[in-house]
């Protein structure tokens, strides 16, 4: 490739790294800066602390229980959503009556944003006047606290997110699925292997490609879980509930401690980054080519 | 050829940067800096920017007012609606000194925004305004940084008819011992007697005054909790008063994650009795919920008999305006006109009204005077936290209550009182070196 087209395919990547440097590199370069002050967030004025505030994430039990949650809602959500939703592909990419209806129906949730499923949901799980506990009323069952407990909270939250997510990655799958030529299962079938050697020995290796982008996507998606908890939970009760998302925000414009919130969106950040990384070196090794 | 694809992909590049940098920018024109000083006439074709935490009925009633002006003057304004978010925004809009040219204040005027609003003192409407809203809106300097349209007026919401189908007389609840008595009396005839949510600071912040400030020579740490000397151990006192809330089963089972909107619901079903350190818009909403449903207020009960009982006097409807706008004058003409013109922000506010108004008594209004036939001698200060504690403490109180009401155990009230103790000489010290 000569040198001339060399820079002009470089220029043409130039308003991406413009958007990256503008709205990502500039913000964390300034996250790290403020994370060695003490400032309220919008005073003019900010004292300098040096480590005090990453030195504070040790004693701060809110920040390590959020980041319990954090990785329940990133792992937990990602399993989940990856096994019901290979299930799910596997299932609509047969061919029967009512396929695209079914389809569309298990798409649905991803469309409705988590702001409006946590509302929701808010209303089903309700103590007082619940959905789901009038229906355990008519069953004779008095009203549970379904949010009264910091760790059942945390497994609602998770299932919701699950079921919600789960049909972009049946999406996924189905586009994996769609793409693996069928001569390769035919032959294998020929060959007096299972259905289910079949899949894990052909369609499973093959789809690799799509488990890489499903489970990347569904674990910073998970890891940085905020919507659905501020509408449902809120946080509470009494913080337990929080994803570290959601506690740098109520720490920036709620108590005030943008220095400290600051630190804990940095090591977020090496949280997701430590996590991530690794996971997907170890997926890409496994991609089959074919 | 190349060269010039070349040329022209550098071309495209600027292009879409400098429209994304715009973007980035301001969107507010700047002004022309044509017109003449004064007059009426000059006005016209100038723009502001108005950034509001109202809704609903109050936000409708803004806008026709904001519609009236620019019949009137000929000034576009631009309304920036961003109602649960408006804190955040603002925050960050004070963070890089662009603020809006009037903006909400909402309660915090003096110990939040003063630093950036224009003293306003020295207006005509400023002398009108009465001393429930001087009390807390003017500072130890006499000046005052916003319009006080409404005010929040915060005591005891009670529903009348549960009370009477439990056969309580409310207005017969003087002391923190009487309120216990007539929640029993309401427990035992199947209500809740207590709506108060701990997902809010409310009632370990707006009630407290009962026990720590209003009762003369018994209980004057006033002075102490201003200069920051305040020793912590006296909040006990409020701890375990409200733990006979929670042993007695005076409250929701959820009361520690259901909402204001929840506690207005139920209320509206008549449900339960009691929301204390409550605003009249509770009240207000929970009659537009279910107009058959009679609301009443009471003060905050005293602490002990002949104490004070006391309502809280907060910002309702309250703006003021940006120090460094460059349009003060048509700023302030906005503000003259809202003034003259607040009868329909009050009625729809369902607060207390501020400035003299010959056409509408205000639902809060007829609630305070209909308080103080049976309540003569309620004292009135400003709300607890904005007047004794400093700023950022709405907050810690907020945490605190959701720990209080997860554990009532003694050695869970002390893991609250020393996080209050510890956020209080932390904020205490950032505003006074400062």
């Amino acid at each position: 490739m000569s040198k001339r087209k060399k820079i002009a395919l470089l220029s043409l990547s130039i308003p991406a790294f413009l958007l990256i440097f503008i709205f990502m590199i500039v913000p964390l370069g300034n996250a790290v800066r403020v994370s060695f002050f003490k400032w309220n967030g919008y005073s003019q004025h900010m004292s300098f602390v040096g480590g005090e505030n990453y030195l504070s994430l040790f004693t701060d039990d809110v920040f390590w229980r959020s980041t319990i949650n954090t990785f329940v809602y990133g792992f937990g959500s990602t399993i989940l959503q990856n096994i019901f939703g290979l299930s799910a592909a596997l299932f609509v990419n047969r061919k029967f009556k009512g396929r695209n209806f079914l389809r569309a129906v298990l798409y649905m949730p991803i469309m409705i944003s988590g702001v409006i499923m946590g509302a929701i949901m808010y209303y089903i799980f309700n103590y007082e006047n619940g959905v789901l506990n009038n229906l355990l009323n008519l069953f004779g069952i008095s009203n549970i606290y379904w949010m009264g407990d910091g760790v059942r909270a945390v497994i609602i939250i998770t299932l919701i997110n699950s079921w919600q997510t789960m049909g972009f990655c049946m999406l996924i799958y189905l586009a994996g699925l769609q793409n693996i030529p069928k001569v390769y299962k035919e032959a294998a079938l020929l060959d007096g292997a299972s259905k289910i050697q079949a899949f894990f020995k052909v369609d499973l290796p093959l789809l690799m490609p799509a488990v890489t982008t499903a489970v990347i996507t569904n674990l910073i998606g998970g890891l940085k879980l905020y919507d659905i908890i501020v509408t449902l939970t809120n946080g509470g009760p009494n913080r337990k509930s929080l994803s570290l998302s959601y506690y740098i925000s109520l720490l920036y414009f709620n108590d005030e401690k943008a220095g400290y919130s600051s630190a804990v969106g940095v090591a977020l950040f090496v949280i997701i980054f430590l996590v991530a990384v690794p996971i997907n070196q170890f997926l890409r090794h496994r991609e089959v080519e074919y | 050829m190349l060269k010039r694809r070349l040329e022209t992909v550098i071309a495209l590049c600027l292009v879409s940067s400098t429209i994304l940098l715009s973007a980035c920018g301001t969107g507010k024109e700047a002004s022309d800096g044509s017109s003449a000083e004064g007059g009426e006439a000059d006005l016209s074709g100038k723009e502001i920017e108005i950034a509001t935490y109202l809704t609903g009925d109050t936000l409708e009633a803004y806008k026709g007012v904001i519609a009236d002006f620019e019949d009137s003057t000929g000034v576009k304004v631009t309304l920036d609606e961003y109602g649960d978010d408006y804190e955040s925004t603002m925050k960050t809009r004070m963070a890089s000194n662009d603020l809006p040219d009037i903006f909400e204040t909402h309660g915090w005027s003096l110990i939040r925004y003063k630093e950036y609003l224009t003293d306003l003192s020295g207006e005509e409407w400023a002398q009108d305004l009465n001393d429930a809203a001087l009390g807390v809106i003017r500072d130890t300097d006499g000046k005052i940084y916003t319009l006080m349209t409404t005010g929040s007026c915060l005591g005891t919401a009670v529903n009348m008819d549960v009370c009477e189908a439990a056969g309580v007389d409310p207005w017969q609840i003087e002391t923190w011992e009487d309120f216990n008595a007539a929640c029993d009396k309401i427990k035992e005839a199947g209500y809740t007697p207590i709506a108060n949510y701990f997902t809010s600071a409310g009632a370990l912040a707006n009630a407290v005054g009962s026990w720590l400030n209003y009762e003369g020579e018994t209980y004057d740490l006033s002075k102490a909790m201003l200069d920051g000397s305040w020793d912590w151990k006296e909040y006990e006192v409020v701890l375990d008063y409200l733990q006979t809330w929670f042993d007695n089963g005076y409250l929701y089972e959820d009361c520690g994650t259901i909402s204001q909107t929840d506690a207005i619901e139920r209320c509206a079903q008549n449900d339960c009795a009691f929301v204390v350190g409550i605003g009249t818009s509770y009240q207000a909403a929970v009659t537009a919920q279910n107009p058959d449903v009679t609301m009443a207020m009471i003060p905050i009960c005293a602490s002990e008999e002949g104490g004070a009982r006391f309502c809280g006097i907060g910002e309702g409807a309250s703006f003021g305006i940006w120090k460094d706008t460059e349009e003060m004058d048509v700023c302030k003409a906005f503000l003259n006109y809202v003034a003259e013109n607040a009868d329909p922000i009050n009625a729809a506010a369902g607060e207390i009204s501020t400035l003299p108004s010959e056409t509408t008594k205000s639902y809060g209004m007829q609630m305070m005077e209909e308080m103080e036939e049976h309540f003569p001698d309620v004292f009135y200060d400003n709300l607890w936290d904005r007047k004794y504690m400093p700023n950022g403490m709405w907050s810690v109180f907020e945490v605190a209550a959701g720990m209080f009401c997860e554990d009532q155990s003694d050695e869970n009230k002390q893991k609250v009182i020393d996080y209050l103790k510890e956020n209080y000489s932390d904020l205490y010290e950032t505003e006074h070196v400062e």
